[in-house]
């Protein structure tokens, strides 16, 4: 446990002294700035602000864009990183365990990425502060989605980081993973399609919108993320190992 | 290959396999239905449907299929901008698919939006007979079936003159579906009998009632066209538009009968409708002090053209202000400020009458109308300026009666109840046939959508946008800069 806490506060402490991962912090609160400032001089907006929380955790463009194409960014130097600069088989020799390995590092991705989710909640609380009244039900049951929803990017990510050197590789990866997850099942969610069912419980911009953004908990959306991003971790963990498996 | 590799891919493979295995075992046990709870934790805790809807839903026939046809058809909702449907639609998405989960996989959902395919469209609205403005259809293997106009689950504002777009204010989404499923579970419909036999207009044709019957059975009630009151058919509701020939002895003492023994009744009667069956009618609704009088009520309305002397007159424009707050037909439409339209109406008096009845007028035209008795269209002698009530309703009020006991809806008019006039007072008809049918409940099932309109000051929302735009990402790029100057030295 103390080789796991060592590893995660490195992990959380590499990130924070990470210029990269400030400028991708900077980009994302300058996009989603541009977002909530758009939607605020919007009419939709501007007749009802209930609708806000579903339009930046949920609904909105923005968020499919960004959302599956950001944690790849993140989470591409944990590993790969690591073998291409040749220091992963000494981490993975070092007397800890390798699933402690992947979790600290798929767990201070996660702390980071909150920083990254916690500003566009500040983004309400900033219009709060101006005196307008908000559903902060709605709010906090939307970024509670927003926050499943990055638990799973994140370890489809750190998946992608683990298959080599290139960089490019994993953040592409990572990304289209994402977005495979994102809208195949959309595609198949379809009247008379023989896969809707499945396709149907896959189906994540509808676990948001019908659920979370809503201010509707559903036991199947709350465990599906975790228990994805619990397999992504799996398949990481092993990725790194197997190679011991044979001699 | 080198073996070794084979091995450690094969190795790989399975361990992945098995993981993905485990992962989707589990996920197909909690996606059943009966497995899942789901938490409302939205502030007026309405996100979702009722236990009691869902008990009644869970309580329908497996195959159970509710259908939502998600496409904006009442162009009156979307002048000056489209606020209403994007949010009802939403709202009947997550309802829906509340009640598909908690009905415990008795519900089969289908939602064709406005982007799906053609083919599906077409099919189902054959399939389920659906006509314009139908937004959802519950349909049960046995054939029982209840339709769903998008004005009985959703209540909107008119657009205004200045600009301002038509607003969501109330929905009644599930009480709707709740009262629908109870009754198609218990296999209980009320049958409406139409009555056909006495010069009324044609049924089958769509300038004639045809849209009615349409409109009496989207409101979930059965129809039957029957030539009088006298009828062997067992019904419940007697609708009698458009009569321009006096009843025959047997029906006159069945329509009697009929009201003596407080059943309900839909009555229409124009300005055409000839002297003998008005004054047969008035006498057999002198008890519930309801009396049609002469003449055609006319309003001049210069800014529409509508002047004295032209036919245009006829037509009135009746606004929220002029329909009862008090009474169930049309208390959500003056609460909403939903306009209503009717052409061609003759005066309705509430006079005398049966301490045993109430009495209401539901519609009433403005103070500057005139009953226009020589069809000038003009106000002329003995044609004196006055509100005149153009719809009534009287209904027996005694405890120890049942809840429909004596309800009856006059209304001045017959042309507003056939072919295009009709969507001009759809909504006060289906207020009327609920009301009628006993389904009055109903507004208390009625949700709020109460919207949060955002009101900040211009100077306001520069500062925002400044702020979300510039000042928090500046400053995060500028500890960026920072970082990276710092591990440069």
């Amino acid at each position: 446990m103390r080789a796991f806490r060592a590893l995660f506060v490195r992990e959380v402490w590499s990130l924070c002294v990470s210029p990269f991962s400030f400028v991708l912090l900077g980009f994302w609160y300058l996009l989603n700035g541009i977002f909530f400032a758009y939607l605020l001089a919007s009419e939709a907006i501007r007749n009802d602000v209930d609708v806000l929380p579903q339009y930046m955790f949920g609904s909105g463009v923005l968020v499919w864009l960004l959302l599956p194409a950001f944690p790849p960014l993140l989470t591409l130097r944990l590993f790969a990183e690591e073998h291409r600069l040749g220091t992963l088989e000494p981490l993975l020799t070092a007397p800890v365990r390798d699933i402690e390995v992947v979790l600290a590092k798929y767990l201070a991705a996660c702390v980071f990425f909150l920083v990254f989710w916690a500003g566009v909640l500040a983004l309400f609380v900033v219009l709060g502060s101006f005196g307008v009244a908000q559903d902060w039900s709605l709010i906090l049951s939307g970024f509670y989605g927003a926050l499943m929803i990055s638990l799973l990017f994140l370890a489809t990510g750190l998946w992608a980081s683990a298959w080599g050197g290139n960089l490019l590789f994993a953040a592409a990866g990572g990304a289209a993973i994402n977005f495979l997850l994102l809208f195949v099942p959309v595609l198949f969610d379809q009247q008379g399609n023989p896969l809707q069912g499945l396709a149907h419980a896959m189906n994540i911009p509808d676990m948001v919108d019908r659920g979370f953004t809503v201010g509707l908990l559903d036991s199947y959306a709350l465990a599906y993320f975790p228990l994805v991003a619990g397999l992504f971790l799996f398949l990481t963990w092993v990725r790194l190992v197997s190679r011991r498996w044979v001699p | 290959m080198n073996p070794r590799r084979m091995r450690l891919g094969l190795l790989t493979l399975v361990a992945a396999a098995a993981g993905i295995a485990v992962v989707v075992v589990t996920l197909s046990v909690l996606v059943r239905p009966e497995a899942r709870a789901r938490w409302d934790v939205s502030s007026d805790g309405q996100a979702g449907v009722s236990a009691r809807t869902a008990e009644a839903l869970a309580s329908l026939p497996a195959g159970t299929r509710a259908v939502a046809f998600l496409r904006p058809e009442d162009t009156r909702l979307t002048f000056n901008g489209n606020l209403v449907y994007p949010r009802a639609f939403a709202r009947l998405r997550s309802l829906l698919e509340d009640a598909r989960i908690r009905a415990n996989g008795k519900l089969e959902l289908v939602v064709l939006e406005e982007f799906s395919s053609p083919v599906d469209w077409t099919r189902w609205e054959d399939e389920l007979e659906r006509e314009p403005l139908e937004v959802l259809i519950l349909d049960i293997p046995d054939g029982g079936r209840r339709k769903f106009v998008f004005n009985e689950l959703f209540t909107a504002t008119d657009p205004t003159p200045d600009g301002q777009p038509a607003r969501l204010v109330q929905e009644r989404v599930d009480s709707a579906l709740g009262d629908a499923a109870v009754r198609l579970a218990a296999g209980e419909s009320v049958r409406a009998g139409i009555v056909n036999g006495y010069g009324q207009p044609r049924t089958d044709a769509e300038r004639g009632l045809r849209p009615l019957i349409r409109l009496i059975r989207s409101e979930g009630l059965d129809t039957v066209e029957v030539a009088g009151p006298d009828t062997e058919e067992d019904i419940d509701l007697l609708v009698v538009a458009g009569q321009t020939a006096p009843f025959q002895q047997d029906d006159l003492a069945a329509a009697e009968a009929w009201i003596a023994a407080g059943k309900p009744l839909f009555l229409a009667l124009g300005p055409t409708a000839p002297v003998e069956v008005v004054n047969q009618w008035n006498t057999l609704l002198a008890p519930a002090g309801l009396r049609f009088e002469s003449g055609m009520v006319c309003e001049a309305r210069a800014r529409a053209g509508a002047v004295p002397g032209s036919s245009a007159v006829a037509t009135l424009d009746i606004s929220s202000g002029q329909l009862s707050g008090q009474h169930p037909v049309t208390q959500v439409l003056a609460d909403s400020g939903r306009a209503q339209g009717l052409l061609a109406a003759r005066p309705i008096a509430l006079e005398g009458g049966s301490n045993d009845y109430l009495r209401t007028s539901l519609i009433l035209s403005s103070a500057e109308a005139w009953a226009d008795l020589d069809r000038d269209y003009a106000p002329g002698p003995g044609e004196a300026r006055a509100s005149f009530p153009l719809a009534a309703a009287a209904e027996l009020w005694q405890a120890d009666q049942p809840m429909t006991a004596g309800r009856t809806v006059a209304v001045g008019s017959v042309v507003s109840l056939t072919g295009p006039r009709l969507p001009y007072l759809q909504e006060f008809m289906s207020g009327s046939l609920r009301w009628l049918a006993g389904q009055d409940a109903a507004p208390s099932g009625l949700v709020s959508l109460a919207s949060l309109p955002l009101r900040i000051e211009r100077a306001d929302q520069v500062r925002i946008t400044n702020l979300v735009t510039l000042g928090i990402p500046g400053f995060t790029l500028l500890l960026a800069l920072m970082v990276f100057w710092r591990r440069r030295r």
